[in-house]
C-alpha cells in the first residue's frame, strides 16, 4: 500500500501548515488516507473549546475537495443543547472501514473548489476559520 | 506491429504545423514537434505535445551542405526545453512532391552528425526526424539503446482523423457482407474500422447499444468495462439480455433474502453479455472483458492504447479518467447518456434529455465544462461504509428513471460521429468537438459552446500528449 503523490504532499502541507500539532495519517488502501491533526483550538461556540480534527483525503485529491472534517465526539453548544444537521454539525461514526469511531461531522463543502489553489491544509484554515467565528 | 512506431498529434497541432509546411510557396519549412510517449503491446506512439515553429530566415536558413539548415542555436535551445521537460526532440522539413516521400541523403548524413548528441542532451528514450510531402511523412527515430526506426504512420486526431504513411498502402477488400456500408465508407472506411481497438465503459443501457452498433460496424477489437452483473430491473434496456442472465427466478422478491444474494452473484456480468452480442453480429471480432472498475489501476492502464473510448457509465472519477485518456494519451473519446431530472420535492419530471458528447484532443474536456464535480469525486474516493455512515446523501440508493430510446438515441450519434471522423467522411470545416443534446418533451436540439480552462489539471499542459510519463488519475494498489 502507498499514498499517492498529491496525497503524501498534502499531508506533509498539513504538517508544515500545523508545526505545533501532531499529524498522524492512516492509508485507506486506495491511494488516500485519513488524517487528524491534534489538539487545536476550536473557539467559543461548543462544549469544548480543544478538538483533534480529522478528514479523509482520497486518492482523487486535488481534483476532489476535502470533505466533511470531524473533531471530537458529543461537540453540543455551551450550553448543552445540542446542533442540528442544518447547521452542518451532527454526530456520526469516522474513520477507516475497520478503525471507526464516534466523532462530530462537520459539513463545509467548497461549492468552488480549485485543484490549483485549494489544499488539504487551507481547507482545514477555513474550516477553523469557521467552527471559532460561525 | 509491437515494435511499430507511429506518431499521434492533435487536430489544432496538425492545422499550425500543416500552414507552416505548405503556405502554398512550394519551399521547405521547418519546426520542431516536441512529444511524449506511450508504449504498449500495439506498439509505439510518439505523441506530440506541441510545435516550435522554425522561422524562415532567422532560425531555418540557408544550408553550406544542403538546401537549408536549423540553427544550431535553435536546435540546442528546444533540445534543452526537451531535456526540461522530458520531451522527445522530432525535428521536421517538408520535401516537394504528393503523395509520396523519403529523406534525401543529405538529411540521412545530417541525422548520423547531429543525433547521438541529441540523444545526449536530451537524455531522451528516442530523438527523430519526420520529413513532409503533401499527403505522406516518412521518419527516422533513433533510439537510445542505439536502435534505428522507421514510423509506420502518423495519425491526425479530430474531426476527420487523417492517417500519412511514406507511400499510399493498399486497403484490404472488405468482407462481402459488408457490402452496403462499403458503399459508404469504401474498402478503406471498412479497413481502417477492422484495425480499431474501441473501449466501452459502461455496459448498461447505453454502453450496451453502443457495443452492438461498433460490432456490427466491424470494428476490430472490443474492450468492454463494467463491474456489475445484470439484474431483472435492467433487461427493459440491455441488448441481448435475457432472464436468465439476470437470474431472475433466484432473485425475484418473493424468495428468501439468501436466495436473493445467492441470485445476484450468479447473475451474468453485464460485460459477458456485450461480448455475446458483439460474437453474434461479427464472428471475427476481438473482444475483451474487464468486469471491474476502471479506476483500478490494471483496467485503465489497458485503456491507455485504444483508438476511441466510450464513456458510458456515469462516474465523476471514470469521467475524470476519460478527460485525462484523450488529452494525455490523444484517444478521442464521447460521453454518452440519458438523464431525467426530478424535481427534489415533487418528483415532478423538470427535463428528459440524451447527450453526446463527442471530445478530441486539444479540445473537448469534461472538467473545463464543470462536468466533474469535487465534490462526487471526494465522495467516490470512500468506501461504500464510509459513504453511509457520512449520511450526507439522503437520495442514496434511490434508482433514477431510465429508457432504452432515450439511450439510444444518445449512443446512435455518439457512434455515428465517431464513424463520420475514423473513416475521414466528416467535413473539415466541422468544429473539432461535437456535443449535442437532445430534448424530447420539448422538441429542443442543443448544441454547446465549450469552456476550456488553460490551467486544467485534466487537459492542461501538465498532462497534455504526455504519455506515460504522468501517472493516470486512478486507485494505488
Ligand atoms: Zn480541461
Amino acid at each position: 500500500m502507498a499514498l499517492t503523490n498529491e496525497v503524501a504532499r498534502a499531508i506533509e502541507e498539513v504538517r508544515a501548515t500545523f508545526p505545533e500539532s501532531t499529524v498522524t495519517s492512516d492509508e485507506d488502501g486506495s491511494g488516500g488516507a485519513f488524517v487528524t491533526v491534534s489538539e487545536l483550538s476550536i473557539g467559543s461556540r461548543f462544549s469544548e473549546s480543544m478538538s483533534w480534527l480529522g478528514f479523509h483525503i482520497t486518492f482523487n485529491y486535488p481534483e476532489a475537495q476535502v470533505y466533511p472534517h470531524f473533531g471530537v465526539p458529543g461537540l453540543t453548544r455551551p450550553d448543552g443543547s445540542e446542533y442540528e444537521a442544518g447547521d452542518g454539525i451532527q454526530q456520526v461514526e469516522w474513520g477507516p472501514d475497520t478503525n471507526k469511531a464516534k466523532a462530530t461531522q462537520f459539513s463545509r463543502s467548497s461549492t468552488r473548489w480549485d485543484p490549483v489553489v485549494d489544499t488539504a491544509a487551507n481547507k482545514l484554515l477555513r474550516v477553523l476559520e469557521w467552527l471559532r467565528d460561525g | 506491429m509491437a515494435n511499430s512506431w507511429k506518431i499521434v498529434i492533435a487536430q489544432p497541432h496538425w492545422r499550425e504545423l500543416e500552414a507552416h509546411l505548405f503556405p502554398g510557396d512550394d519551399d521547405e519549412h521547418a519546426a520542431v514537434l516536441r512529444c511524449g510517449l506511450a508504449r504498449s503491446k500495439r506498439g509505439y506512439r510518439l505523441l506530440v505535445h506541441d510545435v516550435v515553429i522554425a522561422r524562415d530566415g532567422v532560425d531555418y536558413v540557408p544550408g553550406t551542405r544542403g538546401y537549408r539548415r536549423l540553427l544550431p542555436e535553435f536546435v540546442s535551445d528546444v533540445a534543452e526545453s526537451c531535456a526540461d521537460e522530458q520531451l522527445i526532440y522530432i525535428g521536421v522539413h517538408c520535401h516537394g512532391g504528393d503523395n509520396e516521400v523519403e529523406f534525401s541523403n543529405t538529411d540521412i548524413a545530417s541525422h548520423e552528425r547531429g543525433y547521438p548528441a541529441l540523444l545526449d542532451i536530451t537524455a531522451a528514450p528516442a530523438v527523430g526526424a519526420l520529413v513532409f510531402a503533401e499527403r505522406a511523412v516518412a521518419g527516422d527515430i533513433w533510439l537510445a539503446d542505439g536502435n534505428r526506426v522507421e514510423i509506420s504512420e502518423l495519425l491526425v486526431v479530430g474531426r476527420p482523423q487523417i492517417h500519412l504513411t511514406p507511400q499510399p498502402i493498399r486497403s484490404r477488400a472488405a468482407a462481402r457482407g459488408y457490402d452496403r456500408q462499403v458503399r459508404l465508407f469504401g474498402d478503406r472506411g471498412q479497413d481502417i474500422l477492422s484495425r480499431q481497438k474501441v473501449a466501452i465503459i459502461g455496459l448498461g443501457g447505453a454502453g450496451s447499444l453502443v457495443s452492438e452498433y461498433l460490432a456490427r460496424l466491424g470494428v476490430g477489437t472490443l474492450l468492454l468495462v463494467d463491474p456489475d452483473r445484470v439484474e431483472t430491473t435492467n433487461l427493459p434496456r440491455l441488448v441481448g439480455a435475457r432472464r436468465f442472465d439476470a437470474m431472475a427466478w433466484l432473485t425475484n422478491e418473493d424468495r428468501p433474502v439468501l436466495i436473493q444474494r445467492l441470485g445476484h452473484a450468479l447473475a451474468r456480468y453485464k460485460v459477458d453479455v456485450a461480448a455475446r452480442v458483439a460474437r453474434q453480429a461479427s464472428p471475427d471480432i476481438h473482444i475483451d472483458t474487464l468486469a471491474d472498475d476502471v479506476i483500478e489501476p490494471n483496467v485503465a492502464a489497458a485503456l491507455t492504447d485504444c483508438d476511441f473510448v466510450f464513456l458510458c457509465a456515469d462516474s465523476h472519477s471514470a469521467r475524470r479518467l476519460t478527460d485525462v485518456l484523450t488529452h494525455q494519451y490523444l484517444i478521442p473519446s464521447a460521453e454518452v447518456g440519458a438523464k431525467i431530472n426530478l424535481d427534489e420535492d415533487s418528483g415532478d419530471v423538470t427535463d428528459v434529455f440524451s447527450v453526446s458528447r463527442v471530445s478530441s484532443p486539444g479540445g473537448g474536456c469534461l472538467r473545463c465544462n464543470f462536468l466533474v464535480s469535487p465534490r462526487l469525486l471526494q465522495e467516490e474516493g470512500k468506501s461504500d461504509g464510509e459513504r453511509r455512515r457520512g449520511r450526507y446523501l439522503d437520495d442514496e440508493d434511490v434508482s433514477s428513471p431510465s429508457v432504452i430510446a432515450l439511450n439510444a438515441v444518445a449512443a446512435s450519434q455518439a457512434v455515428d460521429d465517431y464513424l463520420m471522423a475514423v473513416t475521414g467522411l466528416v467535413d473539415p470545416s466541422v468544429d473539432l468537438d461535437r456535443w449535442v443534446g437532445f430534448h424530447p418533451a420539448t422538441d429542443e436540439l442543443e448544441e454547446f459552446t465549450l469552456r476550456k480552462d488553460p490551467t486544467c489539471t485534466s487537459c492542461g499542459p501538465t498532462r497534455f500528449a504526455r504519455g506515460d510519463a504522468v501517472r493516470l488519475p486512478v486507485r494505488l494498489k
